[in-house]
């Protein structure tokens, strides 16, 4: 699957992570930007229309369950694909009460980097077969 | 249920939540030294050294940090006696300070130390523990809140009559009644400014047991914090050699409190 058209928008509060994945998604063949926080989040995801979007949970001020109940709220970002990334094992039951579609992946850190990839993969196939047939 | 039930089912909540608190920071911190293996293994094969460079730093960074939550741990579950010694002010602070100094410069924040001469008792490792803890609290809430351009993290210290007056002033963060309330709690998980958390529990137990005393100060129209800790010059004379109590059971009466 060719990659290099494909934009990423990694959000996470924890400058390590995102220099990670920062770097593995452009080995990958990735155009990657970041945010640091939830409200640069969601501004580089209505800047950027990224293709896919890995989200941190426990940031400062905004909280990933946060920026995704917006994110899925948008009829613009909506559509965009979502794979959790974090440590916090107890944000789905977060996320039921708020009555958002949930990430269409969710990773517990360390990261499995051949499981970020397969989900990224299936995620990005998924998205230009919807777009193929709509 | 009782009082006596429903105070040992709070406790062993506030362990769980303790122990999950762990295991976040432990996965962010794992994360991290992956990320920098990845940079340096990466790095050395693209044949780029500023890559590797910087996959080392990570990896030296997330090192520490584990060494730190990992020493916090120790401190609350191993039976440990004081060592009380003559420690040396400018000595302790010197050291907490290149401690602290690459994390410092890594937040953003800048780091300050003054110390006044002169020696006091004390266990010199836990007093160098609680200092380091409480002061990476203030780099790191400096770091998150954002309010200021330039934020700074002043530690000094002063002799007044028969105490030692330390003083950690985080300018660039006013911590909300709140937070105040619940920063010292085992079971605390702040968003954002996590990690240290469980350090400044044990850094208020490690102060209790030298006889000392712990005051937050915000000062909302000056953005800032003051933590001041007060300890004797001299050990306290309650705090006797032959005590029955050991670090551990009374950091438990602490966990208790």
């Amino acid at each position: 699957m060719s990659n290099t058209r494909h934009k990423i928008l990694v959000v996470d509060d924890e400058p390590d992570v995102v220099s990670y994945l920062t770097t593995f998604l452009e080995d990958e063949g990735f155009t990657v930007v970041s945010a640091q926080d939830g409200p640069d989040g969601i501004a580089k995801a209505r800047a950027e229309r990224p293709d896919l979007i890995t989200l941190d949970i426990t940031m400062p001020g905004m909280s990933g369950i946060e920026v995704l109940t917006i994110l899925r709220r948008d009829p613009e970002l909506n559509p965009i694909p979502v794979i959790v990334i974090t440590g916090v094992t107890s944000f789905k039951k977060q996320l039921s009460f708020r009555g958002v579609r949930p990430p269409e992946a969710f990773m517990q850190k360390p990261m499995d980097l051949e499981l970020l990839m397969s989900n990224i993969d299936n995620l990005l196939k998924h998205s230009a077969l919807k777009a193929t047939n709509e | 249920m009782d009082d006596s039930q429903k105070q040992l089912l709070d406790l062993l909540t506030s362990k769980d939540e303790l122990v999950g608190s762990i295991a976040h920071d432990l996965k962010g911190l794992l994360s991290g030294i992956e990320g920098g293996v990845y940079l340096v293994n990466s790095g050395l094969k693209k044949d780029n050294q500023s890559r590797v460079d910087q996959g080392f730093d990570m990896v030296k960074r997330n090192v520490d940090r584990i060494r730190k939550t990992v020493s916090s741990i120790l401190y609350y579950v191993k039976k440990r006696e004081f060592d009380w010694i003559e420690v040396e002010i400018t000595a302790l602070f010197e050291s907490v300070g290149k401690v602290l100094a690459d994390r410092a410069a890594h937040l953003g924040v800048d780091l300050r130390i003054t110390a006044d001469d002169g020696v006091f008792e004390a266990d010199e490792f836990a007093v160098h523990s609680l200092l380091a803890n409480i002061a990476d609290y203030a780099l790191e809430s400096c770091h998150t809140a954002k309010i200021k351009p330039s934020p700074a993290v002043a530690l000094s210290s002063k002799i007044d009559q028969t105490d030692l007056v330390i003083e950690i002033l985080a300018d660039g963060f006013v911590i909300e009644d709140e937070t105040q309330k619940l920063v010292f709690e085992p079971g605390y998980a702040p968003r954002g400014v996590d990690r240290s958390h469980l350090g400044l529990f044990v850094a208020r137990g490690l102060i209790d047991l030298h006889g000392g005393s712990l005051t937050i100060t915000p000062s909302p129209e000056r953005g800032t914090t003051l933590f001041r800790v007060v300890m004797s010059l001299s050990k306290p004379f309650d705090l006797a050699d032959d005590a029955d109590e050991n670090t551990e059971d009374m950091l438990e009466r602490e966990w208790d409190r």
